[in-house]
């Protein structure tokens, strides 16, 4: 073995020191190995001698070559590098190896390795940048957390603030207030954080006083905390309203150590408060003050609200009402067309207007109009609303005028009776005498009163159906002699139409028949005036087991879409074609519909301009009772 | 029996329809008594003995209405038809429910007058 000298001298060198050493060749294998060596690797000398350096860390042994070799070249650029190995348990071990270059006097030359297991503190690093890294991380959520907290409370549409209390002087002085005070009160924070502000600088106000007693509540409740709306002055002297929440910060023994709390800028919605206020009592005016009753039912029919006028008009106390079905206030025959309008009107159909006879205190009836709707909460049917006013003068005026003009109407056929029957008897004389010459005059004379009359009845008729009073005469009749009979009596004064009649119902009914037989004979004198040179009328019957049809068909002008349903509105005037007007009141079929109405039946048109128009006529047949 | 002899009662408060009336009849060859007055009617109607009536219902002193149901209640008078007429066609509801047999409107037409009359004298 060379070098025997100095490795002897290295050796019991490195002995004392807690490193092991090595030598190894220019192959790179090992030439001298010792004790400390032989400790670190668990490697015995005898062993050790020969073997190539890197085969002691095979996981990095290429690593190893590399750095002998670059070394071996400069020993400048290497001087100490940690490698990884795993000894025979298999746990891992780290190696510091610090390179040193040697040279014998005899010129022969080695590298000289000193190891050193840094195994642990390498562990005690690698822990400590662990728990560096985790610091880190924790800081930063840290500092994370408290930039959303501050960008939070600065964002708050309202000011946080957060005071304590001052020992000497028995006030809390502001320890911080978020940015939006800028905003809602136009001061800086500078402003109110700096010296003189104090906890009742931020609610100096309209109401200090008042705030001062709450600050006072926070002391005394036992929640210690509190909500208060106040009115503050804003830096440029407007105010607002605030509402502010606020709580006792304490500490161990539970006193009180400052106040934290939030205030909120609440005037557009004290705004709305107050506007809502102000139209609820605007409503409530309305409701008091109203001259009609103003009333609400629930869904059994018993009176929920009742306004003053309700005292007016019935003369009975509302408080003995509320909660009574409206049954009980109707007269007893009006009581089940009231039950009937009831349900309807929950159900959606309103009968407005309608009237009722109503108790009064003093024993007496009113007439009563009513309006109502249903009552909907959360889409469902609660009830009903509704108003009703006394129409008792009203209706009696109507009566009034109805009856005057029964009278007159009476008054006016009375001499035109006379007059038709001097007319006949003239006729009856001439015929007798053969003296023809001025038949067609007095003819005319008779058709005129004729037309007369029946204006006279028209215009009566119009009234009662506006008073809802139109009264109808039934009894049973056989329909087709009845319509036999009116075509009887038309048909001379049809004098260039002929009436073809088709069908029979071969039925009785049960109506008016002089209303029904002047509703037809109006049909039949309409079809002829609107087709003038036309010829013919087609009058068709049928009937099924419940109702009995006419049909009227003409050849005429027929009627604009826009005009078939305004022909059955009162005093409604069509042209001829050539723009010629045809002499009529336009109350004929206004007043027949509302006759068939009235029994039960239907009344319409199909129509074509310029090709026509069918009146139809439907009666139901009703069982003898 | 002559139609001459069968006698028409007819009560009207307005002299003109009782005249037409009169003579219309009377032309068709019935015994015509004409009344404006309804004072003591009953007799009247006793002492002259119609086969038919012909009642005018607006009148001053007793409706027509009253009269009928006089008539009607009466036993010796109550199977003298009784043909009631008006120039309120209202009245016709009512004339039924009095006991009338018929009813005419107002203005009317003669031959509808004859012929009714005729209808309750055969």
């Amino acid at each position: 073995m060379a070098n025997t000298g100095s490795a002897k001298s290295i050796k019991v060198f490195s002995d004392s020191l807690p490193i092991g050493v090595a030598i190894i060749g220019i192959h790179g294998t090992i030439v001298s190995w010792d004790k400390r060596a032989v400790k670190l690797f668990n490697l015995n000398v005898k062993d050790a001698i020969g073997l190539p350096i890197i085969s002691l860390f095979p996981d990095s042994s290429i690593v190893l070559q590399k750095y002998l070799d670059i070394f071996s070249h400069d020993s400048k650029r290497i001087r100490r590098k940690i490698f990884l190995r795993k000894n025979k348990k298999g746990t891992p071990q780290y190696i510091e190896i610090t390179f040193s270059e040697l040279k014998s006097s005899v010129g022969d030359a080695g590298i000289m390795l000193m190891f050193r297991d840094v195994t642990k503190e390498k562990r005690t690093n690698l822990e400590r940048k662990r728990v560096e890294i985790k610091n880190k991380i924790l800081f930063e959520q840290v500092k994370s957390n408290r930039e959303k907290l501050k960008s939070l409370i600065s964002n708050i549409p309202g000011v946080v603030w957060e005071a304590e209390k001052v020992p000497e002087n028995k006030k809390l002085k502001i320890k911080f207030v978020s940015r939006y005070i800028e905003k809602m009160m136009g001061y800086s924070i500078k402003e109110w954080i700096s010296g003189q502000k104090n906890e009742l600088d931020l609610f100096d106000g309209v109401k200090q006083k008042g705030i001062e007693r709450d600050v006072n509540k926070v002391y005394l409740d036992k929640r210690r905390k509190g909500v208060t709306q106040y009115l503050l002055k804003r830096k440029d002297n407007k105010t607002l309203w605030v509402e502010s929440h606020y709580s006792a910060v304490v500490n161990d023994k539970n006193e009180i150590e400052g106040l934290q709390g939030v205030m909120l800028d609440i005037s557009k919605r004290k705004k709305m408060e107050e506007a809502l206020q102000k139209s609820e009592e605007r409503f409530r005016l309305l409701f008091e003050l109203a001259p009609d009753v103003i009333y609400s039912l629930d869904i059994n029919g018993k009176f929920q609200e009742l306004n003053p006028a309700f005292e007016k008009v019935t003369g009975f106390k509302r408080r003995d009402w509320i909660g009574r079905s409206y049954l009980d206030l109707t007269h007893p025959d009006d009581r089940d067309f009231a039950k009937k309008t009831f349900e309807n009107g929950i159900n959606g159909h309103t009968s407005d207007p309608y009237e009722l006879r109503l108790f009064t205190s003093n024993g007496s009836f009113i007439v009563a109009e009513f309006r109502s709707r249903p009552r909907i909460v959360d889409g469902k049917v609660s009830g009903k609303l509704g108003i009703f006013r006394d129409i008792t003068y009203r209706k009696h005026e109507e009566r009034q005028r109805s009856y005057m003009l029964g009278i007159a109407s009476h008054e006016l056929k009375t001499p035109l009776a006379s007059i038709k029957v001097f007319t006949q008897i003239l006729q009856k004389k001439f015929k007798k005498e053969k003296r023809s010459q001025y038949d067609e005059y007095l003819i005319k004379i008779d058709q005129q009163i004729n037309k007369l009359s029946k204006l006279i009845s028209d215009l009566l008729d119009i009234e009662r159906i506006k008073a809802g009073r139109l009264e109808v005469a039934y009894e049973i009749f056989n329909f087709d002699e009845l319509v036999n009979e009116v075509i009887e009596e038309v048909s001379p004064t049809l004098v260039s139409h002929k009436i073809i009649l088709k069908g029979s119902t071969k039925r009785y009914i049960m109506g008016d028949k002089g209303r029904i037989s002047r509703v037809i004979s109006n049909l039949l004198s309409n079809a002829s005036k609107y087709s003038p040179g036309k010829g013919k009328i087609i009058f068709s019957l049928s009937s099924t087991s419940k109702a009995v049809t006419i049909s009227i068909q003409d050849f005429g002008i027929g009627i604009s879409k826009d005009n078939v349903n305004k022909i059955f509105e009162p005093f409604y005037h069509s042209n001829l074609n050539d723009g010629r007007k045809i002499p009529s009141v336009g109350l004929g079929l206004y007043i027949s519909s509302e006759i068939i109405r009235v029994h039960g039946g239907k009344l319409w048109v199909e129509s074509k301009l310029g090709k026509g128009s069918t009146f139809f006529l439907s009666l139901p047949i009703k069982q003898k009772s | 029996m002559t139609k001459k002899q069968k006698k028409i009662l007819v009560v009207d408060d307005g002299e003109e329809m009782l005249e037409g009336i009169k003579i219309v009849l009377e032309d068709e060859g019935f015994n015509v008594l004409a009344l404006t007055d309804t004072e003591n009617i009953k007799e009247k109607v006793r002492e002259f003995g119609p086969a038919v009536v012909l009642m005018d219902y607006m009148m001053p002193v007793m409706d027509g209405g009253k009269i009928t149901e006089l008539i009607k209640r009466d036993k010796e008078l109550s199977d003298i038809p009784v043909i009631m007429f008006s120039a309120s066609q209202q009245i016709e509801k009512v004339a039924y429910e009095v006991g009338a047999d018929d009813f005419i409107a107002k203005p009317f037409d003669l031959d509808l007058l004859i012929s009714k009359i005729e209808k309750y004298t055969n």
